[in-house]
């Protein structure tokens, strides 16, 4: 009889008996053993596991993983924890007297298997005492019942299923999460017509790009520079909007943001404040009666009239470069050199201090026209400042347009919430049930509405900018200053804001409405008094205007009141308009605390600018 | 001529068998003689069964209990069923060696001429009961060592061989420590076993008046006789003893000792010296009888842990703290039989 590898019956050549492989019984049972370990340690990670895996599936789904993505992950640490204890489990397998003695252990077997396995293995001919002999023989009796018993005397660990149920649903319940499925909709994926928005979008950057190539006629080694890497930041921004599909609102204006913020970078780099004059130095030069309209162009920062207004001065200089003393170039040394004593150290560093410095220095040589040169030289160097000064304008407003761009395919989604604009509570209606459907500014099929205005201001002709309007509201160019519009208002708001508290801009709050006085119903209002009212009743009106609340499915609105002001109770005419423009004013300067994108900020106020236009033109 | 492999295999079985037959005859015949005591003792069972298991293990047993409880009695029983000559030795502290082993007397021989003749003591019995041994005197107590180790006599120069089989059955009383002296190690480490005689329960008071106070007595019988008794003591040595299991023997032994301990921080605390290797001996023989009481061939370390308690609770030494706390050998000696762990054990692999 010998121990072998292999089966756990042999026969024995010798004596004819079955022998037993004593070894290969402790391998079946260390195997066994290994199995219940492994079992148990995972039944007691189990839990721990599942926490690991829902927490792997977060975190997949917060990168932007898709489902499967976030179930190869929550499965691949599940499966991972488990070869991992069965690799632990397999390392601390257990000797062959460890396995028949824990095999004999639960069989209540008293040692039979180890001590089998100890006598063979020590007189494998059987020479030992009487009782070894007879020991073995009775083992390899018992050994096939005991081998086919193995399963049922050691075995395996229940699995448990209500933990298992537990760790599936700790597992599964974070799979579903993901930064495109959760519910802030800046996490959502963009649909099919916001692709095609974001489509349109970049066709309107490129051809916005166009602009670039005229921010400088003349050679400009910084500008073009300058220009070359605004036009790839331009071109990336419209990649971005063209492969807006399938992206998060968040990760497009994300990119979109991180391109106008270059654009901006450029911006300022392209022109900066630090080529003027300190204060005390502009300050100087008013007084004196020949460098009065440079200095009002300089500290207006104004580069074009301090172009024109130094081309003057090298005429003149030209001009009196023949006589003695005296004339201009007397009093213009006479003012340089007392205007550049009160300079600070930095303005020797500045572009209009080196070439006021240089020409008070061959003014006081009398180097007449040496000194108009200098002043040539400065308007040549005014001249190609507004030039960057316009570049820079329009790299700003690039940059503006790549948000407002972003703006425009993610606004509908959710990613930035409606704006509402000023909305005349229309004839009859009084508030009541409004929804607070405003106005969005926003652009696009959705928004009706939408009318093309020209930018306002002389740098920014041409730019078309897209203003919302409600459909009650002023398309017909007239905001009716009249009873309707005439929002009660005062100068002294202590609280200096208006409008809803959620960010909203304008009146009426939704689902709210506005009264005069007490008496009035909840989502009721009494109409604001009529401008042309008598005086008394515009006084009444103007005590207090109180909003009062009402509960709608989109919850409940606070109560507010708004003191009011006696200077619109005295008149007649003027009192309307003027309250408007004052409400508009406030409004305006409302915006400035409210997290607005830039793009649509910008929007906001040329739509402020034309309600004011238009408010004016009504008087 | 050599034997054909049918011919080994028959001649195998037919050892197996008798062997096996053995066994079966000596478990049988401690059952017949451990029922046969229990005529006239009441309840003791555990007591007798490790009485019975340390004498056919050649061994000795040392009986403590606190008077009254029947040791003696015990003695006498076990002497008359087995077939055993006793004799009785009542210590007292004048107690002389020679008392115990015999001494040497002039007599005269059949011409008349004066010779030194050796009067063999009352240890020439096959049961010696040595009663409150704790009572003799150091001396005294020595000269039962060569008695119990090496079952011989010397006196006069000449050695005189004890009958076979040979057990010292003694008690001590715990209580009456006064005027005692209390065994030296060495002459502990002579006793296979230590057995406490617990006082008995209520039931077997109450059958210890009704069979003690009557009429009939109890009729005992000889079950075995003295060659019976060699013969028994002989099977017992043919029973195996796995490696493994050896080896948890050993672990327990060596657990004893308070500076080879992992773990036992109370046996550091208590402990003065731990057992010898003959309480190794004493485990691994005692279990060898369990296991033929069981049917098994084989000790298994359920056998070694059933007479841990009687094989090494004399053993164990309590230091000065450990007498002055009054610290119970037995509880330490439990403590460290559940730490010590078996081969096969272990958190991982603990089938339970």
């Amino acid at each position: 009889m010998h121990n072998s590898p292999g089966s756990a019956e042999e026969v024995d050549s010798a004596t004819g008996r079955v022998a037993v492989s004593w070894d290969g019984l402790a391998r079946r049972a260390g195997r066994r053993l290994v199995l219940i370990a492994w079992f148990r340690e995972c039944r007691r990670w189990l839990i721990w596991a599942a926490i690991a895996a829902g927490g792997t599936a977060l975190a997949a789904g917060w990168l932007g993983g898709g489902l499967a993505a976030r179930l190869a992950w929550a499965g691949l640490v599940m499966g991972g924890t488990a070869a991992g204890l069965l690799l632990a489990a397999a390392l601390r397998r257990p000797g062959p007297a460890r396995a028949l003695a824990a095999w004999d252990r639960a069989a209540n077997g008293r040692g039979l298997l180890l001590s089998a396995w100890s006598f063979a293995g020590r007189n494998p001919a059987g020479a030992g005492v009487a009782g070894e002999a007879l020991h073995l023989r009775r083992a390899e009796a018992a050994a096939p019942e005991a081998v086919r018993s193995l399963p049922r005397i050691l075995p395996l660990p229940r699995p448990g299923w209500r933990l298992l149920w537990l760790a599936a649903l700790v597992a599964g319940a974070a799979v579903p999460f993901s930064r495109s499925g959760s519910s802030d909709p800046d996490d959502r994926a963009l649909g099919e017509g916001t692709a095609e928005a974001a489509l349109r979008e970049g066709m309107r950057l490129e051809m916005a790009a166009e602009v670039l190539e005229a921010i400088e006629e003349e050679p400009d080694p910084g500008a073009e520079e300058a220009r070359r890497r605004a036009a790839q930041e331009l071109a990336g921004a419209v990649k971005t909007l063209e492969n807006a599909e399938g992206k998060t609102a968040r990760a497009l204006l994300s990119e979109l943001e991180a391109r106008a913020g270059a654009l901006e970078e450029l911006a300022r780099g392209l022109a900066d404040n630090t080529a003027w004059l300190s204060p005390e130095v502009v300050a100087e030069l008013r007084r004196h009666v020949d460098t009065g309209d440079l200095a009002d162009a300089i500290d207006a920062k104004r580069a074009e009239p301090a172009a024109e207004e130094s081309e003057r001065l090298a005429t003149g200089l030209d001009a009196g470069a023949g006589t003695e003393s005296g004339g201009l170039p007397g009093r213009l040394g006479d003012a340089l050199r007392t205007s550049l004593a009160r300079a600070v150290p930095e303005d020797r560093e500045r572009m209009v201090g080196q070439h006021l410095f240089s020409a008070e220095s061959k003014l006081a040589a009398l180097r007449v026209r040496e000194a108009a040169g200098e002043f040539r030289a400065l308007a040549d160097a005014f001249r190609r400042l507004a030039k960057r000064l316009e570049g820079r304008k329009r790299m700003e407003d690039l940059a503006e347009a790549v948000r407002e761009a972003g703006s425009a395919v993610a606004g509908p989604d959710g990613a930035v919430g409606p704006l509402q604009t000023t909305e005349a509570p229309a004839a009859g209606s009084e508030g009541a049930g409004e929804s607070g459907a405003g106005q969005g500014l926003a652009e696009g099929e959705a928004q009706p509405g939408l009318s093309v205005l020209p930018a306002p201001g002389p740098e920014d002709e041409g730019r078309p900018l897209r203003l919302g309007s409600g459909a009650r509201s002023t398309d017909e160019g007239e905001l009716s200053p009249g009873s309707e519009k005439a929002f009660v208002f005062g100068e002294d708001d202590e609280e200096g804001e208006l409008g809803a508290p959620d960010g909203m801009l304008l009146a009426p709050i939704p689902g709210a409405a506005l009264s005069s006085g007490s008496g009035t119903t909840p989502g009721s209002a009494a109409n604001p008094p009529d401008p042309n009212a008598s005086s008394a009743s515009v006084a009444e009106a103007a005590q207090t205007a109180v909003v009062d609340v009402e509960e709608s499915g989109s919850g409940g609105s606070k109560t507010r009141k708004v003191a009011g002001n006696s200077e619109a109770g005295g008149e007649s005419g003027p009192a309307p308009a003027l309250s408007g423009r004052a409400f508009l004013t406030v409004e305006e300067a409302a915006l400035d605390d409210l997290p607005v994108p830039a793009g649509r900020r910008t929007e906001i106020r040329l739509y402020f600018e034309e309600l004011k236009r238009r408010l004016d033109g009504g008087q | 001529m050599p034997q054909s492999g049918s011919a080994r295999c028959g001649a195998r079985f037919m050892e197996e068998k008798a062997i096996e037959d053995q066994f079966a005859e000596f478990a049988e015949g401690f059952q017949r003689l451990k029922k046969e005591i229990q005529k006239a003792i009441v309840g003791y069972d555990d007591l007798i069964t490790d009485v019975l298991t340390a004498m056919f293990c050649q061994g000795h047993v040392l009986l403590e209990g606190v008077p009254g409880l029947g040791k003696t009695y015990l003695v006498q029983v076990v002497s008359r069923v087995m077939g055993l000559e006793p004799g009785r030795v009542q210590c007292t502290p004048d107690l002389m060696p020679a008392d115990i082993l015999g001494t040497q007397i002039v007599n005269e021989d059949e011409h008349g001429r004066k010779i030194f003749h050796f009067e063999k003591g009352p240890v020439f019995r096959n049961l010696l009961l040595v009663d409150e041994i704790n009572r003799a005197t150091p001396k005294t107590q020595a000269a039962l060592l060569e008695v119990m180790q090496e079952c011989a006599v010397t006196s006069g120069g000449q050695t005189y061989r004890l009958p076979s089989p040979f057990f010292v059955l003694a008690t001590q009383n715990p209580m009456e420590m006064e005027g005692t002296y209390p065994l030296p190690e060495a002459q502990l480490d002579r006793f296979l076993f230590k057995v406490r005689a617990l006082f008995p329960d209520r039931e077997a008071l109450v059958e210890i008046s009704r069979r003690t106070t009557g009429p009939a007595q109890a009729n005992l019988e000889t079950v075995l006789t003295s060659e019976e008794v060699l013969r028994f003591q002989r099977i017992v040595s043919e029973v195996g003893v796995a490696d493994p299991v050896a080896a948890y023997g050993a672990d327990l032994v060596l657990a004893t000792h308070p500076h080879k301990g992992q773990e036992a921080t109370d046996l550091r605390r208590y402990v003065a010296y731990g057992a010898s290797p003959r309480g190794l001996q004493a485990l691994v023989r005692g279990g060898k009888v369990r296991a033929l009481l069981d049917g098994r061939a084989a000790v298994a370390f359920e056998d070694l842990r059933d007479v841990a308690l009687a094989a090494l609770r004399h053993r164990v030494i309590l230091n000065f703290e450990g007498e002055a706390e009054g610290i119970d050998v037995d509880t330490l000696l439990r403590g460290l039989i559940d730490r010590t762990p078996e081969a096969g054990d272990g958190r991982l692999y603990r089938i339970s």
